[in-house]
């Protein structure tokens, strides 16, 4: 009875190994999600103000690495494309307008969108500045420039095909996500509807933690026994509170979650003398 | 759609037409009881004459129609007359087969109008003559039969036919009848020869339809001149269509940026010289060839204009301006397997089509012209059969095989019903397979009613529907979502002895099912429409 049972499965396991050599063998080597993107330019096709307030005149290479700190929602499209056309101003209620309305994600982590047009014949530069125009793209590139060759870019992340979605983590110590991770890489309209295709992105891009600045423990006081001291961090986040004797051996006294952003903290079984508390995160 | 709206009048100016019998047999003698009584009447009593057989029933509807023109037309005409042009006598025989109700009958006679009336009530002599369907007219020429004739061979048959063909072309016939002495001493040879020499008569048909779609967006006419000639066995007609297309082309904006708004007008010129060529009493040959040049339908002329904007002014060396034309051929065989009441045609059509190309993009956004040319195999079977004298079916297979596109199966069928005394009743539908999943069906009825003597009105209704044409699998595509049409009809028909029109008009509701994220683009093309279909369609003889 193990003979039988085993032979079907065996050859299944077989067929499973070799297909997954197959997929991954196949295609040119895009980015997976989950990937560190390297450094790559585009070339700014309008101008426009980087965040941190540097002006970038049309022409004037654009590089990821300029958008340190932002989470980067990068859309390919081309003019003559029935589905990005139809993508484009549903990506603006979706994601700018929406991430523009509350300041960024829930960690207030900034979302910057940048159009990337793919299209390099010179026969539809008209119709694509008018569709820049009326979809207000900005930042807005091109996947192409002297010396840069035509789409390298966006071949990086799918091999063909358009519109394609690509959202990178900026923020290099974010405690949830590697700097210039790829958090999605998302090709097509998709026969389902887009907005729910959004909505999941949406999901993915409100992980982004924003880097976590150092709680602060504050107003020590002793009262017999206890010893309290105020404990004040980001909200929604978990730390650990350690103790030690000699500044170099640390062990976890507690673990708080903090909802509020401050909380007291006290230790009801403080020696008179000799200990010292920190707080860490996980 | 509107194409086999247009065939359908044509083949309605057509259908009326069939082949005269070689007509040089002779009938043996007959004897018949007189219509209530217990005189019997023989064909050797009209002997030197010429003697027109009327077979009816009171309840065969063109029966009433062809008695009565003929008691008019022919009897009392040729007795007004005292005789054909060469001083022969003619008589009518107006013989019924129908045994049953003979209150029904004798009213027939009466409206009618009969002055003689044979009783055939089994139907026997009617069954000899090879017939089955009334009316059923038999000229004989009894010229060459002495009064006490013994040998009955002397009466010839020029003319059998079931259907009226109208009296005209009964009196071209009974007109041409010269008694033997008129003839002097030529022999039956002779009298050949000169029929040879001058030919059987030339009959000529003509018709003019014209047909329009009109949607709000979309507007269809097309116009149908038709000419043709019979000759004894040999019969043809030409066929010349005019079609335009109006159509207020709307880009679907919301996954179109190119696309603008564009008015296109366009037209189609068609041409098609069909023959059918008796070769045996049961057999004839159908040939047919065509060609034209525009668009087929005003989808493909969206379509192209979609391919227009899209492509032609970004990729000029790769863009073609649409041509669409294509010729067709086809042959056949006709066998009349049962005399006047069952036939099966054969055929093979053969077509060659240039198409508007589609285009498409590779995977680098470059664009890629789509194959333009379309070379289709079809052969059909057809069934017709008169099952009683109130019941005919027509079924109809044909199989079509077209380059680049999937075997497409299709089966039509109708029945034909007489209801009434003034009542015919139609009942068509067909079925359509495409593999993998195309499916179309339809059904439709009419119902004619004959208000007054030749004019019918008639009240028509079809559904269709089918499963949406198969996507292919170009980054835009054109097929078509699934369609359920709604289609309604009032018609007027007059039915003349040499000419007859007819005029019709109907809405058709045509609903999509939603479009399908491939076909997008094409939303204002596969929109819902309320379209009416307007009719109109002239035959004469002469």
């Amino acid at each position: 009875m193990n003979s039988i049972t085993r032979h079907p499965r065996s050859r299944l396991l077989w067929l499973a190994l070799a297909f997954t050599l197959f997929t991954d063998l196949a295609p040119a080597a895009t980015y997976q999600v989950g990937n560190i993107v390297t450094n790559f330019t585009l070339v700014a096709r309008r101008a426009f103000t980087r965040p941190d307030g540097t002006a970038v005149p049309a022409g004037a290479a654009v590089n990821l690495r300029d958008f340190e700190g932002r989470i980067v929602f990068l859309e390919w499209f081309a003019v003559w494309c029935p589905y990005c056309v139809a993508a484009a101003p549903q990506v603006k209620t979706g994601i700018v307008d929406f991430y523009a309305a509350r300041g960024g994600n829930p960690y207030g982590v900034p979302v910057l969108h940048i159009a990337v047009n793919q299209e390099a014949n010179a026969s539809y530069q008209a119709q694509t500045d008018s569709f820049i125009t009326q979809q207000g793209f900005s930042p807005v590139a091109n996947d192409y420039g002297p010396g840069l060759g035509t789409n390298r870019v966006r071949f990086t992340f799918q091999s063909s095909g358009q519109p394609i979605f690509a959202v990178i983590n900026g923020v290099t110590n974010s405690p949830s996500h590697q700097p210039w991770q790829l958090l999605v890489n998302h090709l097509g309209y998709g026969q389902t509807d887009f907005n729910a295709t959004l909505a999941g992105i949406r999901a993915v891009i409100d992980t982004v933690q924003s880097p976590a600045p150092p709680p602060q423990l504050t107003v020590p006081k002793r009262n017999g026994t206890n010893f309290e001291f105020n404990f004040t961090a980001l909200s929604n986040r978990v730390y650990r509170v350690q103790t030690s004797t000699n500044l170099t051996n640390w062990t976890t006294w507690r673990t708080i979650s903090n909802v509020t952003g401050s909380v007291l903290v006290r230790d009801t079984n403080a020696p008179s003398s000799g200990r010292m508390y920190r707080a860490v995160t996980p | 759609m509107q194409r086999s709206v247009l065939s359908a009048v044509m083949v309605a100016l057509f259908v009326e037409t069939k082949l005269s019998r070689a007509a040089s047999s002779t009938v043996t003698n007959f004897t018949l009881p007189k219509w209530q009584s217990t005189e019997q009447v023989s064909l050797t009593d009209y002997a030197g004459q010429i003697v027109v057989l009327d077979f009816f029933a009171y309840w065969c509807v063109p029966c009433r129609r062809a008695s009565e023109e003929v008691e008019t037309g022919i009897q009392k005409y040729y007795a007004g007359k005292k005789g054909n042009p060469h001083g022969v006598t003619v008589r009518v025989l107006s013989i019924n087969i129908e045994k049953d109700n003979p209150k029904q009958t004798a009213e027939f006679i009466r409206q009618t109008g009969l002055s003689l009336v044979l009783n055939d009530a089994d139907a026997a002599l009617l069954e000899k003559f090879g017939a089955a369907g009334t009316p059923f007219l038999v000229i004989i020429d009894g010229t060459r039969a002495q009064k006490d004739t013994k040998d009955t061979r002397d009466f010839r048959v020029l003319y059998q036919e079931s259907g009226f063909e109208g009296t005209k072309k009964l009196r071209q016939i009974i007109d041409g009848i010269k008694p033997p002495k008129a003839a002097r001493a030529k022999s039956d040879d002779e009298q050949a020869a000169i029929e040879h020499a001058t030919g059987p008569p030339v009959s000529h048909k003509g018709g003019v339809s014209f047909d329009a779609l009109l949607a709000d967006d979309i507007q269809i006419t097309s116009t149908a001149l038709t000419y043709g000639q019979k000759r004894g066995g040999t019969e043809w007609s030409l066929n010349y269509t005019h079609k335009t297309y109006d159509e207020d082309y709307e880009p679907f904006k919301q996954f179109d940026f190119l696309g603008t708004p564009e008015h296109l007008s366009e037209a189609y010129d068609g041409g098609q010289l069909s023959l059918r060529q008796s070769l045996h009493p049961s057999l004839t040959l159908l040939a047919s060839v065509g060609g034209y040049e525009g668009f087929t339908d005003y989808r493909s002329l969206w379509l192209a204009n979609y391919y227009k904007q899209q492509f032609a002014k970004f990729f000029p060396n790769i863009y073609e301006r649409p041509d669409p034309k294509g010729f067709n051929t086809s042959g056949g065989l006709r066998w009349e397997y049962q005399p006047t009441t069952g036939f099966l045609e054969a055929g093979f059509l053969y077509a060659e089509d240039e198409i508007a190309p589609g285009y498409d993009r590779d995977d680098l956004g470059n664009a890629l012209r789509g194959g333009k040319y379309l070379y289709t195999h079809s052969p059909y079977l057809k069934f017709e059969n008169v099952l009683t004298s109130r019941l005919r079916t027509l079924h109809e297979f044909q199989f079509t095989d077209t380059t680049r596109r999937e075997r497409r199966y299709a089966y039509r069928g109708s029945v034909n019903v007489a209801l009434g005394e003034q009542w015919t009743g139609r009942v068509a539908g067909g079925y359509t397979s495409e593999d993998p999943a195309l499916r179309a069906w339809h059904v439709g009825a009419t119902l004619e009613f004959e208000i007054a003597p030749r004019w019918l009105v008639s009240v028509s209704g079809l559904y269709y529907t089918d499963t949406g044409e198969i996507e292919n699998s170009l980054f835009i595509s054109t097929a078509a979502p699934g369609l359920q049409t709604y289609q309604g009809g009032l018609g007027l028909r007059y039915a003349g002895e040499s000419s007859s029109f007819s005029i019709s008009a109907g809405p058709t509701f045509a609903k999509y099912e939603p479009v399908s994220l491939g076909t997008r683009p094409f939303t204002n093309l596969y929109q819902d429409r309320t379209w009416v279909a307007v009719q109109a369609a002239w035959g004469f003889e002469f």
